[in-house]
């Protein structure tokens, strides 16, 4: 069961309609989340990794949509079920939201109601997807929030969420998502407005449920250090496209795009002082005039003639697959 | 001889918390409670901690955007120590030109409606720098050259910017006043990885070629031990570890700092680190608890903790490492 393929994105395109302008977000992504494991996806902000990860919610607002490629979404009995041909508010895609697939989000406050006791906020999620009484429910909430560590769980329930502080509100949202034992859990950010005591015990937290459950995980981050920490895939986006994918050590040890590279020098790292960091020159052109060829050329210090041509991916060694003409040339040097 | 431009004895912030008609004072948010600190001149203190911990609110007072509510802020000024919490006003004002703030968010301290030359302008005439308005213009030019941006940006509105871009301008008009010292309030934690490469190096040249002196605040540890010379850890508005940076992040003393050392994510697969998972939240600075601060979160707690406050010593022959911890490592 280890290697089976629970989610598959193939060639996926997302855009908007802003101003009656047509912007692609989200330029042929594919990649594979695996049974159990857990897909790292990192970027810099605007990169596409939101939009890729609300295509496969099918959250996106109204005038958002998936242009081309498909998601294929394996169940637990094998049925294979392309999510981009459902309904956003259709019954199936219903089924699937918040009980196969879920996701947590970065800001906490934006998906709790506040004018909700958390108690029935989690109770309300298990009632919308399984046949239960309000006090099984709230009796399995109340599980959840001692799962998840938030002490005196049963007086809590009745607690509004702004009665949590930002690490227990982010507890609360992992319960959510984690009520109705979902298959996948998408994690945008989940930390990123935490602090690091709190980031790691939310961490912490995190990897006992994926084992305890066995959740496939898609983690966004923009954050190297935690990807490194949790990932056995990751995915390096930028764009809208992903430039390097690969087994974590496979990426972290030998990257291979230069923009991975770059990413990888420029953060300070804890014990390793040094003078100077290596910087990206320039920064992330607009969507809007995105540049025809490899969008990362104009910051590549490997960038040629051939990069006026948009990339394919490339296979480095099996798994490990890259979208850069030059990229022999960058690991060399890298 | 350590050349001292900054010196912190006890310094108290204290908001007082209102409630009812008459506004009575129920109580006091002790944000910054007994900060006792001493900074070089050309040398960058990096301040660190949990949010809420009182960095932002320390900042202030350095920069007399907020007023103390008790110790001394000392600065050299021609050889002499003076204490900015009792000068007069114009003494006061005229510190502002020689202490400027930085701050976390280059969004909201532009003015949205003036131009750059205009953001610019004003504390330059205020403070009587660049006698004639093409002097001045002169000057801006060479700033935002300095924070490598084209010289006609002068004249462009801050939503015509980029984050980063911001933030170059945002310390670009802090220099215009030609000060000492800055204090930056997490100036890089809003932007991107690749961006805050940028923004840091570009603060170290700055400091180089100025002989800058840095207060530099930040949540993210690896960034301040990249900044940092100095480096001061504080829980609930006190500081619990001061040190050298790099002996701080070699030799950490306290229980908490180990804690938050421990708890970044390193982005390397082969270093795999023993965490200290601290449990709960930090408490409030209205009721921080009695004894040690963090003797509730604490896993080397004894008695002792519980009721008697560790004052900030040094350790035995530890050249200025010091640690607030009845039971140091
Ligand atoms: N609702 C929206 N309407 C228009 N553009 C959007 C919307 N959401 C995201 N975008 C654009 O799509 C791009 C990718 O955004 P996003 O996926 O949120 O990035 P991130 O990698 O930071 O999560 C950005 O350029 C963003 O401006
Ligand atoms: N203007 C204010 N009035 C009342 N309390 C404040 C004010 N500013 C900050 N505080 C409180 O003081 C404490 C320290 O805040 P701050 O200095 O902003 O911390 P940090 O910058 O370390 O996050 C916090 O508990 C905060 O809520
Ligand atoms: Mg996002
Ligand atoms: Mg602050």
């Amino acid at each position: 069961m280890k290697d089976d393929i629970i989610l598959q994105v193939e060639n996926l395109h997302t855009g908007f309609l802003v101003d009656n302008v047509p912007l692609e977000a989200v330029s042929g992504v594919s990649f594979s989340l695996k049974a159990g494991r857990v897909l790292g996806v990192v970027g810099e902000s605007g990169c596409g990794k939101s939009v890729t990860a609300h295509s496969i919610m099918q959250l996106l607002p109204k005038y958002g949509r998936i242009t081309e490629g498909s998601i294929t979404y394996t169940r637990a009995t094998g049925e294979k079920i392309e999510i981009q041909k459902l309904r956003r508010t259709g019954n199936q895609m219903r089924q699937i939201r918040g009980k196969e697939i879920s996701m947590i989000f970065q800001d906490p406050m934006s998906s709790l109601n506040p004018v909700y006791p958390i108690g029935d906020q989690i109770a309300e999620n298990i009632r919308e997807h399984e046949k239960v009484t309000k006090r099984e429910a709230l009796d399995r909430a109340r599980k959840l929030l001692e799962d998840l560590e938030i002490p005196s769980a049963a007086e809590r329930l009745g607690d509004y969420p702004h009665q949590f502080s930002g690490g227990m509100k982010q507890r609360v949202m992992i319960a959510i998502a984690m009520a109705c034992n979902p298959r996948i859990l998408i994690a945008d950010e989940p930390t990123t407005a935490l602090d690091v005591t709190i980031q790691a015990q939310i961490i912490a937290l995190m990897k006992k449920l994926q084992r305890e459950h066995g959740t496939s995980i898609m983690m966004i981050t923009h954050n190297m250090g935690l990807v490194a920490e949790m990932a056995d895939e990751i995915a390096v986006m930028y764009m809208g496209r992903i430039v390097e994918y690969g087994s974590i050590r496979q990426v972290m040890k030998s990257p291979a795009h230069p923009y991975t590279q770059g990413l990888l020098k420029a953060v300070p790292v804890l014990g390793m002082k040094k003078d100077r960091l290596y910087s990206i020159k320039g920064s992330t052109p607009s969507l809007v005039d995105r540049p025809a060829g490899c969008e990362f050329a104009s910051r590549c210090e490997y960038a040629t003639e051939a990069c006026r041509q948009v990339p394919r991916a490339v296979e480095v060694e099996p798994g490990h697959q890259v979208r850069c003409w030059n990229y022999k040339e960058a690991t060399d040097n890298g | 001889m350590a050349d001292v431009i900054l010196e912190l004895q006890d310094v108290q912030k204290y908001y007082p918390i209102v409630k009812g008609a008459f506004h009575q004072v129920v109580g006091h948010v002790k944000a910054v409670d007994g900060v006792s600190l001493t900074l070089n001149r050309g040398e960058t203190l990096g301040l660190v901690g949990e949010s809420g911990c009182g960095k932002t609110t320390l900042g202030k007072c350095i920069v007399g955007l907020h007023e103390a509510t008790g110790g001394k802020i000392l600065y050299t000024l021609n050889d002499e120590k003076r204490d900015l919490l009792s000068m007069n006003k114009k003494e006061r004002f005229a510190m502002k030109r020689r202490i400027q703030m930085v701050f976390q968010d280059p969004y909201s301290s532009l003015n949205p409606s003036q131009t750059i030359l205009q953001a610019f302008d004003e504390p330059m005439q205020i403070h009587g720098i660049g006698k004639t308005r093409t002097e001045r213009i002169e000057r801006i030019a060479q700033l935002l050259e300095t924070v490598q941006l084209p010289a006609d940006y002068m004249n462009r509105f801050p939503h015509e910017f980029s984050g980063g871009q911001r933030q170059r301008i945002c310390i670009a008009r802090a220099m215009c006043v030609n000060p000492e010292t800055l204090v930056c309030d997490e100036p890089v934690s809003a932007l991107d990885v690749s961006i805050q490469a940028q923004i840091l190096n570009l603060m170290k040249d700055l400091q180089q070629e100025k002989n800058l002196t840095y207060v530099f605040i930040a949540h993210d540890l690896s960034v301040v031990e990249f900044m940092s010379d100095w480096v001061a850890v504080m829980y609930l508005g006190r500081v619990v570890e001061y040190a050298r940076a790099s002996e701080l992040y070699r030799r950490p003393s306290h229980p908490y700092t180990q804690a938050l050392l421990s708890a970044v994510p390193i982005p390397d697969v082969d270093v795999k680190k023993d965490q200290i998972i601290l449990e709960g939240d930090v408490p409030s600075p209205a009721h921080p608890p009695r004894g040690c601060r963090f003797h509730p979160r604490c896993w080397k707690c004894q008695e002792r903790c519980k009721c008697e406050d560790p004052a900030l010593s040094e350790l035995k022959d530890a050249q200025g490492h010091c640690v607030a911890c009845f039971y140091p490592d």
